[in-house]
Formats: structure tokens, sequence, C-alpha cells
């Protein structure tokens, strides 16, 4: 709890605190600017607040910029110092308020500090979060008797009913789901987003029943094939045969074509030989008549054959030699078409490109699937997930509801002995709203705003509220005079400032009197300094 | 290779091959170079073929025309 509140700046040096109900308390005549506000927004100040600062600027222009050192009591006393010069830091001190070396705190982890110091269980409500609504100094811009949970004015109802749950310790499951749900939404992102950019594929549900259908033929087409693998009488091999069979008769052909032919030319390029000893002589023993005379002349007989013969042979050479060569060339074609048949590797190679070419369609049409079944899988899943998180915000509204609404009536009852009607808050995920019933008027608006932060108070680990004057004057007495019975019940701190004590009765005003921090009138100013005219 | 001997038999000699191109004077008269090339399979070397036509001149039975190229068989 807050202990003390020490500075230069005030007429009573230190101001104490206790548990329970404190007062700050004004004089009979209502007097106004005497401090009391202030005061209230310094406590909201050491309790990490900014309004002071932005709202109470004129303590500073007149009294210049100034620290307040003050101390809280848990198990041990904890001091601390935070100036109006530099508001975003926070010092820890000893009780004299001399700042420790290397103390200096970032003003967040200060109200970190103060949370776990409050034991405020809840990972994801920030200190202030949970208090500053419930902080309502004029000035703080949160006193919408219809909207007791804005802690400003523009505040999303969204964003204020998750504090709501939060400070009700409830929101750490919803946090749990939420993730989940942000987690898988994250991946679908992914998926749809690399899709789009054809990084992985994209398709749609018709295509996908149609990659099924697909996916069944390649793999028939792909077992068959491996069937064949192990089978030499698979068709691959039938086919390879009938192929050979034809390519050897072909070749065979045009080798015995080209034989014939390179044996023609060889007979024609042979060297037309001279008939000089050739011995016609010998012809007599089977031709007795042969006419020896001619014999003379028998050499200019065979040179003028051989003349003959050595031009039109020449011719015939040439056109022998194309011929064979077109016919080598027609072989070479064949030879090399036959070997790629007889080659074993070239079968095995035929038909691993079959099986590559068919197992890599079956593969992309696989991924194809694979990844519209992840994609749908993703969306079933966040369906489920979003419904089970919204069913489990529902039964924690609905608690909180409940427990809000009874404390409520109890507090209302309390008050006003049953002869009001309580107030009620309607509370869904994104939208709240206070509904006041039998009573339209300015006082009932602002006690129902009081019972409100005290059912809060009373329900969850909030530490403290701070209630200005300006609450009171318009609320009926009898109804002040339960409300600050209420407030002496309470052993959490309540902060209140409050005037006209005389009208209340005589146990209120012992009450008041007894709670009183600082008494506060137009002769006795909460500063030293009276810049008032 | 003229004549037969002990070493060449008798269709190898020249000879033994001359009827193989009296056949086809017999039914025409030919070019020399036509008479080689359809002959040509029946002799291991082209002396072989001119030396038929030598032998077939020395016995009269053939006659060459030497401006047209052109054997006739001698009756």
């Amino acid at each position: 709890m807050l202990d003390s509140i020490k500075s230069t700046i005030f007429t009573e040096e230190v101001i104490d605190f206790h548990e329970g109900l404190n007062v700050v308390l004004g004089d009979d005549k209502g007097s106004n600017s005497i401090g009391k506000s202030t005061l209230l927004m310094i406590i909201d100040f050491v309790f990490g607040g900014n309004t002071y600062i932005s709202h109470n600027s004129d303590v500073v222009a007149n009294l210049g910029h100034h620290e307040l050192g003050f101390t809280f009591k848990f198990e041990t006393e904890y001091h601390f110092v935070r100036g109006t010069e530099n508001p975003d830091v926070v010092y820890k001190s000893n009780d004299k308020y001399e700042k420790f070396d290397k103390s200096e705190m970032k003003l967040n982890e200060y109200t970190k500090l103060l949370k776990s110091l409050y034991k405020i269980e809840s990972d994801q409500l920030t200190f202030r979060a949970a208090v500053n609504t419930y902080s309502r100094v004029w000035g703080k811009e949160n006193n919408n008797v219809k909207k007791p949970l804005h802690s400003v004015a523009q505040e999303k109802y969204g964003q204020i009913v998750t504090n709501l749950i939060k400070l009700f310790n409830k929101y750490d499951d919803i946090e749990l789901q939420d993730k989940e749900v942000k987690k898988i939404e994250d991946q679908r992102k992914v998926l749809n987003k690399a899709g789009k950019h054809k990084l992985i594929p994209k398709i749609t549900k018709a295509k996908f029943t149609k990659n099924l259908k697909e996916m069944k033929q390649l793999t028939n087409e792909i077992e068959r094939l491996g069937k064949n693998a192990y089978s030499p009488s698979g068709d691959i091999s039938d086919i390879v045969s009938a192929e050979m069979i034809s390519i050897r008769e072909k070749k065979k052909k045009l080798i015995d074509e080209r034989e014939y032919f390179i044996s023609r030319l060889n007979r024609t390029t042979r060297t037309i030989k001279r008939s000089a000893s050739a011995g016609f002589e010998d012809l007599l023993e089977f031709f007795p008549n042969v006419n020896m005379e001619k014999l003379q002349s028998i050499e200019s007989f065979h040179q003028g054959i051989s003349s003959i013969l050595t031009e039109e042979l020449e011719n015939a050479k040439t056109e022998l030699v194309k011929k064979i060569a077109v016919l080598e060339k027609e072989i070479d074609i064949v030879i090399k078409k036959q070997e790629q048949l007889i080659d074993p590797d070239e079968e095995l190679n035929l038909f691993i490109d079959s099986l590559i070419e068919l197992s890599s369609n079956l593969k992309t049409l696989q991924l194809e699937n694979q990844y519209y079944s992840k994609l749908s899988g993703i969306k079933e899943d966040i369906d489920i997930k979003k419904g089970k998180l919204e069913e489990l915000k529902e039964v924690i509204i609905k608690e909180i509801s409940k427990a809000i609404n009874t404390k409520l009536k109890e507090i209302n009852g309390l008050i006003y002995g049953g002869k009001r009607d309580a107030p009620e808050l309607n509370l869904t995920y994104s939208k709240y709203d206070y509904k006041f019933f039998d009573n339209t008027g300015t006082g009932k608006a602002y006690a129902n705003l009081i019972i409100f932060d005290l059912a809060i108070l009373t329900l969850t680990k909030m530490p403290l509220i701070i209630h200005d004057s300006f609450l009171f004057k318009n609320i009926e007495k009898e109804t002040v005079e339960q409300i600050i019975k209420f407030y002496n019940s309470l052993s959490k701190q309540v902060f209140i400032a409050i005037d006209f004590i005389d009208m209340y009765n005589k146990e209120t005003q012992i009450i008041i009197k007894k709670e009183t921090v600082l008494s506060l009138s137009n002769d006795k100013l909460l500063t030293r300094l009276d810049w008032r005219d | 290779m003229i004549v037969p001997n002990k070493v060449i038999r008798f269709s190898d000699s020249v000879i033994g091959k001359m009827p193989i191109i009296l056949e086809y004077l017999l039914k025409e008269d030919m070019t020399v170079k036509d008479l080689y090339f359809i002959t040509q399979d029946y002799f291991e070397e082209i002396d072989e073929f001119i030396y038929s036509l030598d032998v077939l001149f020395l016995l009269g039975a053939i006659r060459v025309d030497f401006d047209k190229g052109v054997v006739t068989y001698v009756r």
C-alpha cells in the first residue's frame, strides 16, 4: 500500500496514508483550488499516472520542477523518487529519498514492479491498465457515467473489454487460443502468398479432383513399367526386338550391296598388264592351225583393247566409289541405330526416362494436391479454433458479467437498502453498456459510477480507487453516507476528496475525520505557494 | 594362264573362259567396254579378259573395230 508522499512543495512536507479509506478533506465552504484534486492527481502520479504533468501544469509553472518521494509498504518498505522534470524515470531511494546509485528505472519498469508488489497475476495486464480507469480525478476525462470502463473517451471497446477480462485474470486462456489461431492464420497467409508468387502450386477444388484421377492413371502406368523392369518379355523389349530384326535385315542387305560394288571396284582398279610374255606360242598345242603371222600384230591389238578399257574403267571406278560411299553412309546409320537398340543401357535408359517422366508428373500432381489439402486443412482448423475461441470468450464474458452484476446488486442493496434498482453491465466481447433503470438523475448516475468501481475493486486484484469530490456533490446525502461506510469497510486503499462534511450524519463525519490524511482549506493549501489570483 | 597345265585348271585358263565371251558375241556385236562389264565376274583379273580377246583374235574368231570400239564374232 501507499504509505507516504513527501515533497518540498507541500505545506505539510510529508503526507501519510493508511490502509482502507484515505480522505483529503476540504472545508465547509467548498473552497476551490485549495489542492484536493491536485493531491489526488499526485497520488495517481506516484502510482505511475501521467495526467499530473499535463493537467496540473500550473503547479510546475508556479512552483517549478519538483520531486516527489514516496514510500510503499508491503512486507518491507520501498522508497522511490519521481520528478516532474523527467517523469519517464523513477528512482529507487533510501527512506530519506536520496536516490540510490544506478537506481534509475523507466516508468514501465516501475509500474511492472508495482504490479508484482501488488500481486496482480494476469501476465497480459499492465499496472496502469488495471488502475487508470478507477482513478477518477477531475481532469482525467474518465467520468462518463455511462462508460465506466473507459479511461479516456476515445478508447476502443474491444481493448477495454479485453482489459477487463485481464483484470479478472481470465485472459490467459483466451490469449493461448488466440495465439494458436494467429499462428495458423499466419500459416495460411504464408501459403496463400507463396501460391500467389508461384513458389508453391495453388489449385482449385476442381483441379484437385482432376489431379486425383490423373494420379491414379499415372500410378497404374508406373506399376506396369515396374513389372516390365523385371520381365524381359515386357512391352518395351517387344518393341525393341521387332525394330532390331528389321534393322538387322536392312543392314545385311546394304552390306551385301556394298560388297558387290567393292568387288566390282577392285576389279576395275586392277592395272592392265602388258602382254609381253603371255606365252601365246603354247596355243599351238591346242590350236595347230593358229595363224602365227597374226602374232606379230597381237601387240598392237592388245594395246588397242587396253586403251579402250582404261578410259571406261576410270569412269566406272568414279561411279562405283560414289555408290559405295552412299552405301557406307546408310550402313553407318543403320549400325548406329542398331547399337542404340542392342545396348542394354539404352533400353534401360528408355525405361528410366519414361519412369522419370511419369514419376515427375505424379510428383507435381501430388505436390499440388498436398498443398491444396494443407490449405483446406488449415482453413478448417482456423474455423474450428476460431469457433472454440468464440465459445471460450462467451463463457468467460458470461462469468465476468454475472460476477459483476451480482456484485453491483449487492453493493447497490447495501447503499440503497433495496430502494433503488441496481445498475447492470451488459458485456459482450467487443462492446459494453452500463444501464440504469429507474433513475436518470445526475446523483444516481454518479452513485452508479462509484458502485461500479467498488464492485470491480472487491471482485479483482485491482489495488486502489481514487474518487474526487465532484463525484459526491450531486449524490443525495444518505447515499454518500452509505458509500463512505462502504469505503470504510475495505482494506484496499481508497483515496477520496470530499468537502461539506457537516451535512452528513455523525457516524459519517467520525469516519471521515478519522480517515483524513490531509485537511485543506482557504487558509491551508496543499502547496506552499498560492497562485489562485 | 593362257593354256591349262598341271597348275592351272582348264576352267581357270584363258582358253577355258573364251566360250563365255563367245556366248555373248554369238548373240550380238558388243563394245569392248560392255563386253567387259557383262563378263567381268568370270575373270580373276582384267588382263585375263584382254588375253581372252587376244587369243580369240589370234584364232580369227573375232574382229575389233578400233574406231567404234566394237567387237564382232567372225563366223
